[in-house]
């Protein structure tokens, strides 16, 4: 019940509710979270940023239960990125400063995966925001007409949940 | 950009996790401390409460009582307060080090309110023999058998499908039988009568021919080469004879052993239904055991076994972690902080007892890396009373890559009156009296050595009889050895690995034992062991004989057709070879055949 009352909001946030660039921009975020460990102290800013930001909080929520499943293949990859970085001899004294400074050791960068996958995430964020946002605009030009003509989508704008949800949502 | 409305519920949520922290933070410490205690105990360990201040950097916790899972009624720990004052500074790195602490009111075996005990878990997640920390503390042995042995023990109630022995002969039946009957099926599929003729055959036809001249001489280089390929194939079968009764007779010999196995399989299982029944412990060691009680030997392995988890607490040479935790990369850090250090502490508490010792202490470096820190987790401490006294040292040094442990102990001027023991019939205490224990104890990675003594001068030991048990007259004589004992001194030598200790045991009472009731229990042991002997032997010798004779008979019968086989063809290649030597020289000399004829003559005898 709850998956689909959250599909019912999305669809309608796809279909009319939100901007493209809100949409994208909150899935860009909830990409960030989803592809990091999420007990990593940088989630919690990146957090505050879907909050904060004029951007769509349950794009960035659904984005975070996709991603998660993704981020979890690229674990091994991820982890190859971090254990890079971390031994990069050029880098080693930024990372020793680092590492000598208060509270920054909270945010666990000296371990592979949280440092591999934030990278990774924050270098992808950006092509993920303009890639979502130009399917946003193309869903609704091309793909949204042909889509409310499915039956399933009638049954699911025709039953009792989706008609009190509209007239809650207003 | 920014969405301004949204900051208000943003900061909102930031002050309930705030508000939380400060209010509830304690609340949810002390109920993972519980949790998590509970879990490594196996038992309830509570929290009276838990005070956490964040302008002193104080933690102190209350009430804390650790139940004794043996005896769920009992705490095996009680602690009144425990005070630590934590560094700022290494906070901020996410490192717990503890300057300052106080660990105050300490007592032993203290009574619960309510059970202790959790619930049991499932036959599957009970974990194995001696990984609990009183495995062995409950673990039911074997005491001394209570009643007369003729009442006690009846042979009749030996099974054969509980005997080891009986399931070996068993199994090994099927398996041997089979081998057996597989040894002649071997003999007769060698086909030596059928190459034994067609040599005949050749043989014959050899004596029969003429070799004169040059065509005679040519016919012989022909059926020289003939005689050689013959001979090459009765080798050959001899051979796979050879082989065959070699095996036959290997086989045979593992067959053998199979029945010495059996044979003593049938002396241990003799064994085991006499201990099964308490009477391997009419030893005099097994009788000092028994008076002493299992009970005290599972608070020596519950004190290894805390070491054992003491060391998987402690940094180790660990495989990485899996792909989905990372790898933590460490760095040159300018300070020498572990993730945890309680550089010192100290101690006060009481002995249990009607008559407690006070006693007061310190414990100092314990830490999450020792290897960093540099020092070994140290425990010491002094208390005395009047004429009593009581000293404590554990060294636990993880500082190298092998963990050793040391602990002394010295306890003298121990009141012992109601002291409970072990089991001779009845239950054992001691009713007043002295002592004094010492407790030497030290191991080296998985090594462990050390003694236990304890003297107690002067003692009265009581032992609870039942009339019944009075009439017998070995346990009347063990009771009044018992209770006429005016000195107990008893010497408990530990040896063995940490996961499998072993424990040698002199006391000042073998000697009465031996001569009071040595030579009762000698007749005693041995008349049983005659009478589970001959049950085993009983249930077990018909089905081990059929072994036996299978070996014999088969083995015999395989070996004597492979015997006359092996005969056959040893004549028959004589006979050939004596016929290759003679069409030689008729190939050679073109000589009459006379010579060749000769040979054939005897071998037509044949």
């Amino acid at each position: 019940m709850l998956a689909l009352k959250f599909l019912i909001k999305f669809l309608g946030i796809l279909n009319r509710d939100a901007t493209p660039k809100a949409i994208a921009g909150g899935m860009a975020l909830g990409f960030i979270i989803g592809m990091t460990p999420f007990t990593s102290l940088h989630n919690l800013i990146v957090l505050g940023l879907l909050i904060v930001l004029r951007v769509n909080f349950t794009s960035g929520m659904l984005a975070w239960g996709v991603f998660s499943g993704v981020g979890y293949l690229l674990d091994p990859l991820s982890n190859k990125i971090g254990y890079w970085l971390l031994t990069l001899p050029g880098l080693k004294a930024t990372w020793t400063g680092m590492y000598n400074t208060p509270v920054i050791p909270w945010t666990k960068f000296n371990n592979t995966l949280t440092l591999g996958s934030l990278v990774l995430s924050v270098l992808l964020a950006l092509p993920v925001y303009f890639i979502l946002k130009w399917a946003v605009v193309q869903y609704r030009v091309k793909v949204m007409a042909v889509i409310m003509k499915w039956k399933i989508v009638h049954l699911i704008m025709g039953s009792r949940l989706f008609l009190t949800y509209q007239r809650f949502a207003g | 950009m920014i969405r301004w409305k949204a900051v208000v519920p943003g900061l909102v949520t930031l002050g309930l996790v705030v508000v939380f922290a400060v209010f509830f933070l304690d609340w949810t410490v002390e109920w993972a401390i519980e949790k998590a205690g509970t879990t490594m105990n196996g038992a309830r360990v509570d929290l009276a409460g838990v005070d956490i201040s964040w302008r002193h950097a104080s933690v102190t916790l209350r009430g804390l009582q650790v139940t004794d899972k043996a005896a769920p009624m009992t705490n095996a720990l009680e602690v009144e307060t425990m005070s630590f004052q934590l560094a700022v500074k290494p906070l901020t790195w996410m490192k717990v080090i503890i300057e300052d602490g106080e660990i105050l009111g300490v007592r032993t075996g203290t009574a619960r309110k309510s059970s202790g005990a959790i619930a049991v878990k499932t036959a599957e997640s009970v974990p194995p023999k001696g990984d609990g920390p009183t495995a062995v503390a409950t673990a039911k042995k074997p005491g001394l058998p209570t009643a007369d042995l003729k009442a006690q023990f009846d042979p009749k109630k030996i099974r054969a499908e509980d005997l080891e022995s009986y399931k070996m002969a068993m199994g090994e039946q099927a398996r041997v039988t089979a081998a057996a009957d597989q040894w002649e099926r071997t003999a007769d599929g060698i086909n030596v009568d059928g190459k034994v003729a067609e040599a005949k055959a050749f043989l014959d036809r050899v004596k029969a021919t003429s070799y004169s001249g040059a065509a005679g001489a040519k016919k012989a280089a022909e059926d020289a080469k003939e005689a050689q390929k013959l001979q090459g194939e009765l080798r050959q079968l001899t051979a796979t004879v050879n082989a065959a009764k070699t095996s036959i007779t290997a086989e045979t010999a593992a067959a053998k052993g199979t029945v010495a196995r059996i044979n003593e399989q049938k002396k241990k299982d003799v064994d085991a239904e006499l201990a099964r029944f308490g009477i391997s412990s009419l030893s005099t060691e097994g009788i000092t055991r028994a008076v002493i009680g299992e009970t005290w030997f599972g608070r020596i392995e519950s004190g290894l076994y805390w070491f054992r988890k003491i060391r998987a607490m402690m940094p180790a040479k660990k495989a990485p972690p899996p792909v989905r935790d990372g790898r933590n990369i460490e760095f040159k850090f300018h300070y020498k902080w572990p993730a945890f250090w309680l550089k010192k502490a100290r101690i006060s508490g009481v002995t249990a007892g009607e008559n407690p010792i006070e006693y007061k202490g310190a414990l100092t470096d314990v830490t999450s890396d020792p290897k960093l820190v540099g020092k070994p987790i140290m425990l010491v401490i002094d208390g005395g009373k009047g004429s009593r006294s009581l000293h404590l040292k554990a060294v636990l040094d993880y500082t190298q890559d092998t963990a050793r442990e040391t602990v002394s102990f010295r306890y003298s001027g121990m009141d012992l009156a109601g002291t409970q023991l072990g089991d001779l019939g009845g239950p054992v205490s001691i009713k007043d009296g002295k002592g004094t224990l010492k407790v030497d104890l030290s191991t080296r990675g998985e090594a462990v050595a050390g003694t236990v003594d304890f003297n107690a001068q002067p003692v009265r030991l009581a032992n609870d009889m039942s009339p019944e048990q009075v009439k017998q007259k070995m346990m009347a004589v063990l009771h009044d050895t018992l209770t006429g004992l005016k000195r107990l001194q008893v010497t408990i030598v530990l040896g063995g690995k940490l996961t499998s200790p072993s424990f040698k045991v002199k006391s000042s009472m073998d000697s009465a034992f031996k001569s009071a009731v040595g030579a009762v229990a000698q007749r005693e042991t041995a008349a049983a062991r005659a009478a589970a002997q001959a049950r085993v032997n009983g249930l077990v010798d018909g089905e081990r004989d059929k072994i036996a004779s299978a070996i014999t008979g088969k083995s015999g019968k395989a070996l004597g057709k492979l015997g006359v086989k092996a005969s056959s063809l040893s004549s028959a290649q004589a006979q050939v070879d004596k016929v290759i030597e003679d069409l030689k020289k008729k190939g050679t000399s073109s000589a009459a055949v006379g010579g060749a004829g000769g040979a054939l003559k005897g071998l037509k005898r044949k």
